[in-house]
């Protein structure tokens, strides 16, 4: 957790830190929020990174659970990277965590320029 | 927990007792040495004061019977003197004598008294005066007798100062007695002071102890009063406070059985949603040349498990989905799915890009207004029959979900992964770029399985997954057998792996032989 100025965002069973040093948002542990707007603070870190940087590593190495609003906010935010010319998304993964195999190779197809670490 | 208090007050009261008890022990103790010590001085000095008053007097008369002899004789000297017949004068001699006796046996009497060393040497000294006297008094009666009194005047008067002098000393004697006498009240007195002293400090102490033990005694009464009084208020506070909280688990409870009872009737509205629209087995048997089984079990908590086989002029659809989560509307997203497929399908649908574009926009729509987030995995798969006896059937298939499993009549299992052949439904609003087909052919005895994750991931009681590869092994092994003897092997063997333990999602499988 290191950076000066952190931004995090934490509930029941999850925490989502933005590390602007490196332009990271980091996602752990279980998403399971209702719906878009439940998701839209989230939705807003994330932007808020890619504002900040065009190149934003969202690393979701360490979240084992995303209910399906999650991975909808995941493919808006990539959505909203494709469409901008100068965007750079790298997603960190785990192979381990069941979940995210077929919903992260949907985004790559969502934005074919995006970078997804499966480690 | 609430005999509790009630014991620790039983001690209260035995340690309360205990100290009331010694310390009335304490004070009737100290009453009692008091009266002891007072009683005993008391004794003592009314003793004290008896014997003094008892040998002060004796002295004091004594001393008056001394006196008394003295002046007696003094007289009786002055009488021997001018006595004018001689007998007169022998018998007052002898009278005279008699007094001198009875002087003597006084003072001895005196001196077995308890005398002062003054007092004895005093009584001394007047042995020599009276025995002074006692010559003068003989002589002068000797005179008397023998009628020479010449000279018997000047005699006269020494004995006469003789006997003053006595007189004198019995007079000093007796006021030192009396000055004696006094100083040994005063110190009576004193020793009567020292002693109401020390019963009155005995009497303080005792007082000074009652008034501590009673003190204690209020103190631990009223504390205990107040403990008991505290206990007392928590007590009703608690009892107020577990109404309170009856009242409130009983209304959880109802709450809870009515939520509970709601969610039953969900779980059941769900199940038979998610079975009312299943193509029924007479639809499927009257399918000419190729024999279709189909399977769905619901979870307890649906997980909108879709499939359907629909009539197309030129064949047949066939489509199976799953859409996220769990509940109602995942059935109802399935239920829509089902229908919007039919409608499609009912209007041509041959064009494929649009049949998905079409679908999903309304799904999308549909599920935006639901504010859900749902989508859902789906391939429709459009079969095309033999066109002639001999040939394969071909299939096109598009849309994403499970691998699709085809058996070979000879055995032989190839996996066709959907994953580039489109994209969740629902999730984005365009889906036509993503969308894409594949063929298949379907030659006689060959066998296309269709199944949903509910088959893959069903889990044991270790949480062991059914897996891919079991199915893919069981489907080898049971090449020769029909659709439906397929399906009945699958899910017995799903089955068996599961155990007695609930399924977690709904259980799909739709089997394809090719006749």
């Amino acid at each position: 957790m290191r950076g000066k100025s952190v931004n995090v965002i934490e509930g029941e069973g999850y925490r989502v830190v933005d590390q602007p040093e490196e332009n990271r948002v980091v996602l752990e542990g279980t998403l399971r929020l209702s719906g878009g707007d439940e998701y839209a603070p989230i939705l807003a870190l994330l932007t808020q990174a890619l504002d900040r940087d065009g190149r934003v590593t969202v690393d979701v190495t360490g979240l084992e659970f995303l209910n399906s609003s999650g991975i909808a906010m995941l493919s808006r935010f990539v959505i909203e990277a494709r469409n901008r010319a100068d965007a750079a998304v790298v997603i960190r993964a785990s192979r381990h965590v069941p979940w995210q195999g077929k919903s992260l190779r949907n985004l790559t197809r969502l934005m074919p320029a995006l970078d997804l670490e499966l480690g | 927990m609430a005999g509790k208090p009630y014991d620790r007050s039983g001690g209260l009261v035995v340690r309360q007792v205990l100290v009331v008890t010694v310390g009335f022990v304490l004070v009737f103790a100290i009453l009692a040495f008091a009266a002891r010590i007072g009683l005993r001085a008391m004794e003592e000095s009314y003793q004290r004061l008896d014997a003094l008053v008892t040998q002060n007097n004796a002295k004091i008369a004594l001393m008056t019977a001394m006196r008394d002899a003295i002046r007696e004789r003094m007289v009786l000297t002055y009488d021997i003197a001018h006595a004018e017949d001689p007998f007169e004068a022998d018998e007052l001699a002898m009278e005279s004598a008699e007094w001198a006796r009875e002087f003597l046996r006084a003072r001895e009497r005196l001196l077995t008294l308890d005398l002062t060393d003054e007092q004895r040497a005093r009584i001394e000294q007047q042995r020599e005066s009276l025995g002074q006297a006692q010559d003068i008094v003989l002589e002068v009666a000797e005179r008397a007798r023998t009628g020479n009194l010449d000279g018997a005047g000047a005699r006269v008067r020494q004995a006469r100062l003789a006997n003053e002098r006595v007189l004198q000393e019995l007079q000093t004697m007796r006021e030192n007695q009396r000055e004696l006498a006094r100083q040994e009240l005063l110190r009576a007195d004193a020793a009567y002071a020292a002693s109401r002293h020390d019963i009155f400090a005995l009497g303080a102490s005792a007082l000074l102890v009652s008034v501590l033990v009673v003190a204690f005694t209020v103190w631990r009464i009223l504390t205990q009063g107040h403990a008991l009084s505290r206990a007392n208020q928590a007590l009703e506070e608690a009892n107020t406070h577990l109404e309170q909280r009856v009242e409130v688990r009983t209304r959880e409870l109802m709450e809870t059985r009515a939520e509970n009872m709601r969610m039953g009737a969900e779980l059941e509205v769900s199940q038979r949603l998610q079975r009312m629209l299943l193509p029924g087995s007479d639809e499927l048997s009257a399918i000419d040349g190729l024999d279709v089984a189909g399977f769905m079990e619901p979870a307890a908590e649906v997980g909108g498990d879709y499939y359907d086989v629909l009539p197309r002029p030129d064949g047949l659809r066939i489509g199976i989905g799953d859409v996220t989560g769990h509940g109602l509307e995942s059935g109802v997203v399935m239920l829509m799915t089902q229908s919007a497929v039919r409608t499609l399908t009912a209007a041509d649908g041959s064009d494929l890009r649009a049949t998905w574009s079409a679908l999903n926009r309304a799904l999308y729509g549909n599920v935006q207004r639901m504010a859900s987030d749902k989508h859902m995995t789906l391939a429709l798969l459009d079969y095309r029959p033999p066109t002639a006896a001999g040939e394969a059937a071909r299939i096109r298939v598009s849309g994403q979900h499970e691998s699709l499993l085809l058996l070979r009549a000879d055995g032989a299992l190839e996996v066709l992964d959907t994953d580039e052949l489109g994209f969740p439904v629902g999730l984005v609003e365009d889906i036509a770029p993503f969308v894409a087909e594949a063929e298949i052919e379907l030659r006689p005895g060959d066998t296309l399985v269709l199944y949903t994750d509910g088959i893959t991931e069903a889990a044991d009681a270790d949480d062991r997954l059914y897996g891919l590869e079991r199915l893919c092994t069981l489907l080898r092994e049971q090449h020769g057998a029909d659709a439906a003897g397929i399906r009945n092997a699958v899910v017995a063997d799903v089955r068996a792996h599961v155990g007695a333990r609930p399924l977690c999602d709904d259980l799909t499988l739709v089997v394809l032989k090719q006749g």
